[in-house]
């Protein structure tokens, strides 16, 4: 009576549903963020050169632009396109750090929260909106006066809107799957409860810790644009997209490139992170498994 | 006489109705309400019943996923209703179960192997290369080639998942398998299979099975004992063949008359009218009072809106929660063979 | 002491004795690197006041079948590519969106699995059952009062009067169940399509659903298109059935005939395979084999894998019809067809 079957169907792999990736948005990040990582060698001057005699240069394509600067200087005569390569660390650097630092604790918290439940739930959750319904930009204003502009205040004001963000999320997905049979059937296995967390929980919640973290992402760089822009994020001479494009906003009429690339810098950024977020999030949906 | 390797007396489950601006109950769900009975060694005992009659949750408490609120539990003669720690891990190792769903059963993003390995694992500490044979082993003896180890559950069909289920369950050789609703969810060309697994596995292993479902035909090819829940109470309970040809209770005759037989000459029984009780209000006296035939044949007895008839916990005989216990299956033989 | 339930407006006899004619529907499913055939060819005919069975397992195309057939497929995921449905004198594969809504509720109804999604939680269910009276008749809500009280009873809802007012989820599942089909029933349809209205519900409360059903198919005369895997159902409501495997009818019959002589091995396995009560066996027959992949069908017979009686030829060629003596047919090679 031996069936000795074997299953029906293929493995689905994670290399074929890479290869379907939409290519622009992969081309546009990919740019970008391998400038960053190289900016030393990409960027055709230092950042913080600066230069008065070639100030308010305009881009190439202009009367008296030229490749040496390809778009333009600013009035201190450093070069935008370095300066926006260089920015690109930054913001990235930022963004990361931020995700990594808030999003670990915020997943944990979830994780403990949707699992455990109860009263303990009830008190994460509650400390978790009271962050989400926060103005970020405002709070993070007054943090920053009171933490000193650096770095490393910008990433631990921003920390804790990503974590609620994801303590948020991540607490409901992991109730649906703790009501899954399969944690039942661990726990009849005598699992503990740990073991049912790292094991079971986590791997069936990161396709969304995932979507959510792409997303985050570009949320994050626009935020961290925003408040260079307002003069408090990460402080000068240090490139930001956002203080670049602050610093150029007397000259939008006449000397438009120096608001201008940054600008489009962030755009392009955001647009093809969200890109791929949503793509991400499209294929990771368990409801679009076909027959 | 031996040991049954279950024994459970007065189980009662309650849960508290959440209601209320801050959650006070205003009420509270009779989920199992005073279950008694024993499940010998190597037979399988069904549990029958409809929606909210309590079957579900009693299985999840003999499981202990959740403490009951009073009785207690005897596994092969030990006390384990409180059981922690030692004995907890003791019990996890002899008592398994396999799930209605095989869809929600099997974990999507782990290998069959991590699936079916994963009590050895929690209990035994074996190498790779170990777990690996055992695995292999284990999904042999459901009727899976071994290669499907490293595999993931979506690439199997429903029934196939449910042998992996199953590979699970027997991976520390088990003393007895809870079995919820096994091939419900399964088709109907595929239940005979693993029916027939299962039934092999019972044979080989000396298994004992407590099996819940609410198929009254699966129960009779699968079962010695049966159970008839209703409304958190066992109305009756029997070896399998007896209550099959002599049911007791009205409810059980109930249950038998609506399952629609395949043969068209035979038409559906006595419909009995109603609604199943609802275990968070549940009729005074006897439970199925409302709905009862045999109560209306026999003029309104108030004894049924009074008192509720407990069954007797005596394994060995026909149990029956009913007043007027026989009542049904006299005046049958009597319609059957009138008196000369 | 059943409920009487008028037939409103009896709508003229098109198309003599044969209410339904479904002919070579084929409705597929694209999919990445080909097409899955739900429905692969079907065929079948519904006459009037008869209740038909659609029996098969999942993936068998049944509810296809029915979705087909009203043209309710899910958008954009599956379309009938060819075939005919003649329904009462209209071809509905062909008809305008126009004549398709007259036709959906108020000439052809349907209950389907779940009636806890098919009514809607925030409307009372006398505003539900109204809906399609309002709806193809123009009445008010007022004048369908009347009407919804009627069904309601006829469907045994106790109390209609007062329960009319309160919401899906104050009612059993039972009477949820009802109260869909009492939805369907209002405006007197010729056709109910049914599919599988009992999966779900309790075995006492199936049996009053199923007596329910027939008591008012006999009291009306509406033909029914009964859905399920459940042969049982099968044997205590239907005239007659079709068994359906892989997206074809392989058999079709009397109920009689189908339960008591099966012909093709697919029926003859299904029903040795399913325990009985009172016919207790030592091991339950098992049919071999997996259910089909309906994305890669081979060209004959797509039980060809697990068929006890399989022949070169039925890998290669679906076998014709073999008529059996009633007018049923059976399309297998090893029996009849040569």
């Amino acid at each position: 009576m031996t069936v000795g079957i074997g299953p029906i169907a293929r493995a689905r792999s994670v290399g074929g549903a890479l290869r379907r990736m939409p290519l622009i948005p992969l081309v546009m990040l990919g740019t970008l963020m391998l400038a960053a990582l190289f900016a030393p060698i990409v960027a055709p001057h230092p950042p913080l050169e600066i230069d008065l005699s070639a100030a308010l240069a305009p881009p190439f394509y202009h009367d008296g632009g030229s490749l040496d600067h390809p778009l333009g200087t600013d009035r201190l005569g450093r070069d935008i396109l370095s300066r926006v390569i260089y920015g690109g660390q930054v913001s990235l650097l930022l963004a990361f750090s931020v995700l990594l630092i808030g999003g670990s604790v915020g997943v944990a918290l979830g994780l403990v929260s949707g699992y455990v439940g109860g009263a303990l739930d009830s008190l994460i959750q509650r400390a978790v909106e009271a962050v989400l319904s926060l103005p970020t930009i405002m709070v993070a204003l007054v943090f920053v006066f009171v933490l000193g502009q650096s770095f490393s205040s910008v990433v631990l004001i921003l920390a804790p809107f990503i974590t609620a963000s994801f303590a948020r999320m991540v607490r409901g997905e992991a109730l649906a799957v703790r009501n899954m049979n399969y944690v039942a059937l661990a726990r009849v296995a005598g699992a503990s409860h740990l073991r049912i967390i790292a094991r079971h929980i986590l791997p069936n919640v990161a396709g969304t810790i995932i979507v959510i973290a792409t997303l985050e992402i570009g949320a994050l760089i626009l935020v961290e644009a925003s408040l260079s822009f307002l003069g408090v994020g990460v402080p000068p001479p240090t490139p930001a997209w956002g203080l670049m494009v602050d610093d150029g906003r007397e000259y939008l009429a006449t000397r438009y490139w120096l608001s201008l690339f940054p600008g489009l810098a962030i755009v392009v950024t955001v647009l093809s992170i969200n890109w791929i977020g949503d793509w991400l999030r499209n294929t990771l949906d368990p409801k679009r498994q076909v027959i | 006489m031996s040991e049954p390797v279950l024994e459970v007396r007065n189980l009662v489950k309650y849960y508290p109705l959440a209601g209320g601006p801050f959650g006070t109950g205003t009420g509270i769900v009779h989920a199992v309400d005073g279950v008694s009975f024993r499940l010998d060694h190597g037979t399988t005992m069904a549990v029958v019943g409809e929606s909210g009659s309590g079957k579900t949750t009693m299985a999840k408490v003999i499981l202990l996923l959740e403490r009951p609120t009073s009785g207690s539990i005897r596994f092969q003669g030990e006390e384990i209703t409180d059981a922690h720690g030692a004995l907890l891990r003791e019990y996890k190792r002899s008592v398994q179960a396999v799930f209605q769903d095989p869809y929600s059963s099997l974990s999507p993003r782990m290998r069959v192997r991590d699936i079916v390995g994963e009590p050895l694992q929690v209990h035994e500490r074996l190498g790779r290369a170990a777990l690996r044979t055992r695995v292999g082993e284990l999904l042999e003896q459901v009727g899976l080639n071994p290669a499907a180890a490293s595999a993931y559950p979506h690439q199997f069909s429903g029934g196939q998942r449910q042998r992996i289920a199953i590979a699970r369950a027997l991976s520390l050789n088990p003393k007895l398998i809870v079995l919820d609703e096994p091939v419900s969810a399964l088709d109907v060309s595929i239940r005979a299979q693993i029916l027939n697994l299962l039934v092999d596995l019972q044979r080989d292993r000396a298994l004992s099975y407590l099996l819940i479902s609410h198929d009254l035909a699966i129960v009779e090819h699968m079962s010695h004992s049966v159970g008839v829940m209703y409304a958190g109470q066992l109305v009756e309970l029997a070896p399998a063949e007896r209550l099959y040809a002599e049911p007791q209770h009205p409810y059980t005759e109930a249950l038998l008359a609506a399952v629609p037989s395949i043969d068209p000459d035979l038409p559906l029984g006595q419909i009995v009218g109603g609604d199943v009780a609802n275990p968070a209000d549940p009729p005074s006296g006897c439970r199925f009072h409302p709905r009862c035939p045999l109560r209306a044949e026999l003029g309104n007895p108030e004894i049924c809106s009074e008192e509720d008839p407990a069954a007797q916990v005596d394994a060995a005989s026909h149990n029956v929660a009913c007043h007027f216990r026989g009542a049904a299956a006299k005046s049958r033989a009597q319609a059957a063979s009138p008196p000369a | 002491m059943t409920p009487q339930l008028r037939a409103l407006e009896p709508t003229a006899e098109a198309g003599g004795n044969v209410l339904l004619r479904v002919t070579d529907l084929y409705t597929q499913i694209p999919i990445r690197g080909g097409v899955v055939k739900a429905v692969d060819g079907v065929s079948f005919d519904v006459r009037r006041g008869e209740i038909v069975g659609l029996v098969g397992e999942s993936g068998s195309g049944k509810t296809m079948t029915c979705l087909s057939i009203i043209r309710l497929l899910p958008v954009a995921a599956a379309r009938t590519v060819s075939g005919e449905v003649w329904f009462n004198g209209t071809e509905l594969l062909g008809a305008s969106d126009k004549v398709m809504r007259d036709v959906r509720g108020r000439h052809i109804a349907m209950v389907m699995q779940d009636a806890l999604t098919a009514l809607n939680p925030v409307l009372t269910v006398g505003e539900q059952v109204s809906e399609p009276l309002r709806h193809h008749f123009g009445w008010s809500r007022t004048e369908a009062r009347e009407r919804v009280l009627e069904v309601l009873r006829a469907v045994r809802i106790p109390r209609p009067a007062e329960r009319l007012d309160e919401y899906p989820h104050q009612f059993s599942g039972g009477m949820r169940q009802r109260i869909v089909a009492a939805m369907g029933l209002g405006p007197s349809p010729e056709l109910m399509l049914a599919d599988e209205p009992t999966t779900a519900l309790d075995v006492t409360i199936q049996a009053q659903f199923l007596t329910l059903v027939k008591d008012l198919q006999a009291q009306t005369q509406m033909s029914v298109l009964w859905i399920t895997h459940d042969l049982g159902v099968v044997a205590q409501t239907c005239d007659s059935v079709n068994v359906m495997y892989a997206g074809r009818i392989v058999e079709s019959g009397s109920v009689r005939r189908i339960l008591k002589q099966p012909l093709h091995p697919y029926t003859r396995a299904l029903l040795e395979s399913v325990p009985a009560i009172g016919a207790k066996r030592q091991k339950l027959y098992q049919i071999a084999g997996q259910p089909p992949d309906l994305a890669n069908l081979p060209p004959g017979c797509p039980f060809y894998d697990r068929c006890p009686l399989r022949m070169e030829i039925c890998r290669e060629q679906f076998p014709p019809a073999t008529p059996d003596r009633d007018g049923g047919r059976v399309h297998c090679w090893a029996v009849g067809g040569k």
